[in-house]
């Protein structure tokens, strides 16, 4: 458990041998880290090994506490790892003299603290936002069309994939509380191969769970095919999605 | 007038606050520091309000209203002891010429900027918070909103994690105030303030550890160019700081945990006051309305820092100091234990 917690935190990266160093670099200069000693060094050590990778701590916050090993991988957080970091990369930069060996000091630093690690930019986490809401566009566009029509509050089935990364049945309920979405959490797959195959008996136990005036669905689905035949009128488009509403 | 709002509760009843907290004595000028702890106030004071009417399962109106009486209060308070001890207004004193100065606000600048033209593709969880935000304001309930469906639910029915958190109907109660989408506060918004406000408890934390300003400069520096390289696993700070600031999770990692761990060790090492120890109580109480972790994580600290420093010192007072401040965990741990149990 504890390699895994350890291996969940580094994740395989020099930044534990960088953390490691810099707490003997703190055992070794006791004059000129003095302060940063005793705040550092005494702490990080009990706190990691008498609490972060204590078997028997670990197995009383799995007790009460914790689940998953990537709730208690947040122990880390009260471990000061950047801030020994720095502290000791400060004292290193400032314990060298010369201005010519400060920048050679500086560079590389930089450069083992770069092919160590990468950063979330380099990730490919970050994407331009569509609006300011910061949603997809699809998302808004099919709130403001249900939004406008209904004029209050309304009832909407939409196909929800199982992963949390479904933006369009995401970006709907943070933009809106008013748009009810009420559906089963299907996968794309099984739902065309289940349900699709026999639409009307879907259809059917879908109307008898669940009450609803609009119907989201992908622009090529098979239920965008078939809706029509069930009283339902176009209402809008965004994107690869239709919206439906229930013919009066 | 919307800004106005951010700049009435973000800025300036935090500074009034800090100000009322920390004393004339201890006060001295110091913005920052008046500033950070007036920020864990207005947090704390919230999780107290919050506590009282989510038990008594209240509409979140009167939560905005109770709430924003109480702080304008305090905040008129304030202003008369300030008027009263002749208080200056006084920022630290700043290194203009400092070129070193200039490079540490463009890199937070920078990390500003980026989070607020930028968006993460990844959805995480932070969909499901942004949702119950936005359903607390527009459905005037607390809780009572299931955040799948968008339907009502009885409040029973809420996990007692999210019942418990007060972080996330504090971000319901300033986007009501402000008048702005809990989406445009959490995503914008927040990044502007919280993310200087990390760094100034970085700026407070440096000052234990070097005396002369350009020292405490080049430590900003080195702890602003870890934080952007720092992208080895998502389970650091810096991911926090990097990613979803506006997380409560975000908020504890990056603001209160820094504050508890520098502001304890300088009780428990250096000088022990009533004012400190309530302060760091304060501080506590934040954290327990952040999130569940949070009260664990604050306590651990805390009661880390004061058993080292009792062994070292030979003072068993740190560890009872150390107990007293984790006063506000311990009823929150017996509040998520008795949620539990129901």
């Amino acid at each position: 458990m504890i390699e895994e917690i350890n291996e969940l935190f580094w994740n395989n990266s020099s930044y534990l041998l960088i953390y490691t160093l810099c707490i003997v670099m703190l055992l070794r200069e006791k004059n000129i880290c003095k302060k940063g000693r005793k705040m550092f060094l005494c702490y990080s050590i009990a706190v990691y090994i008498f609490l972060i990778c204590n078997p028997l701590f670990i197995a009383i916050a799995f007790k009460f506490f914790f689940s998953l090993k990537e709730e208690y991988v947040r122990m880390f957080y009260i471990l000061p790892i950047q801030e020994t970091i720095c502290y000791v990369i400060t004292i290193l930069f400032l314990s060298i003299m010369k201005q010519k060996k400060k920048i050679l000091g500086i560079f590389i630093l930089v450069v083992i603290v770069l092919i160590s690690s990468n950063t979330f930019i380099s990730q490919g986490l970050y994407v331009v936002p569509e609006n300011i809401y910061k949603i997809s566009k699809e998302s808004l566009e099919i709130s403001n069309i249900i939004l406008e029509d209904c004029g209050g509050e309304a009832d909407a089935v939409i196909r929800k994939e199982e992963n949390a990364n479904d933006s369009l049945y995401w970006g709907i309920r943070q933009y809106t509380q008013k748009i009810h979405l009420k559906s089963e959490i299907i996968s794309g797959d099984d739902f065309d191969r289940e349900y699709y195959e026999v639409f009307d008996d879907y259809w059917k136990r879908l109307e008898e769970e669940v009450s609803f005036d609009y119907v989201i669905c992908d622009d090529n689905s098979e239920m965008c095919k078939q809706i029509e035949e069930k009283r339902f009128d176009f209402l809008g488009k965004s994107g690869g999605y239709v919206v439906y509403k229930r013919s009066d | 007038m919307r800004i106005l709002g951010f700049l009435y509760l973000l800025i300036f009843l935090p500074f009034i606050l800090g100000n009322l907290i920390i004393g004339k004595k201890e006060y001295n000028g110091n913005f920052i520091s008046s500033f950070i702890i007036g920020f864990l106030s207005i947090l704390s004071i919230f999780h107290v309000v919050y506590l009282f009417i989510m038990i008594g399962r209240l509409q979140f109106h009167i939560l905005y209203y109770c709430y924003i009486a109480i702080l304008s209060l305090l905040g008129i308070f304030g202003i008369i002891i300030m008027m009263k001890e002749h208080r200056k207004f006084k920022i630290e004193r700043i290194h203009l010429k400092s070129k070193l100065l200039y490079l540490c606000f463009l890199m937070v600048l920078a990390q500003m900027i980026w989070q607020i033209t930028h968006t993460m593709f990844i959805y995480g969880d932070d969909f499901s918070y942004i949702t119950m935000v936005n359903d607390i304001v527009e459905s005037d309930t607390i809780y009572g909103i299931n955040y799948h469906t968008g339907e009502l639910q009885d409040v029973s029915d809420t996990l007692y994690k999210y019942l418990l958190t007060s972080y996330y109907p504090f971000l319901a109660v300033l986007a009501k105030f402000c008048n702005v989408h809990p989406l445009i506060v959490c995503k914008t918004i927040l990044p502007i303030f919280l993310i200087p406000i990390s760094y100034m408890v970085e700026w407070e934390f440096s000052q234990y550890l070097f005396i002369k300003y350009k020292n405490r400069i080049t430590y900003l520096i080195c702890y602003s160019f870890i934080n952007f390289v720092a992208g080895f696993s998502w389970y650091t700070v810096s991911f926090r700081s990097w990613t979803w600031v506006w997380q409560s999770k975000a908020v504890l990692a990056t603001i209160i945990l820094p504050f508890v761990f520098y502001y304890s060790y300088s009780i428990f090492e250096g000088e022990f006051s009533k004012r400190k120890l309530f302060i760091l109580m304060i501080a506590v109480s934040a954290a327990c309305g952040t999130t569940i972790m949070g009260i664990g994580l604050t306590s651990l600290i805390i009661l880390s820092q004061a058993m080292i420093c009792s062994i070292r010192h030979k003072n068993i007072k740190n560890i009872f100091g150390g107990i007293i401040a984790c006063s506000p965990a311990l009823i929150s741990m017996v509040l998520y234990l008795i949620f539990r149990i129901m």
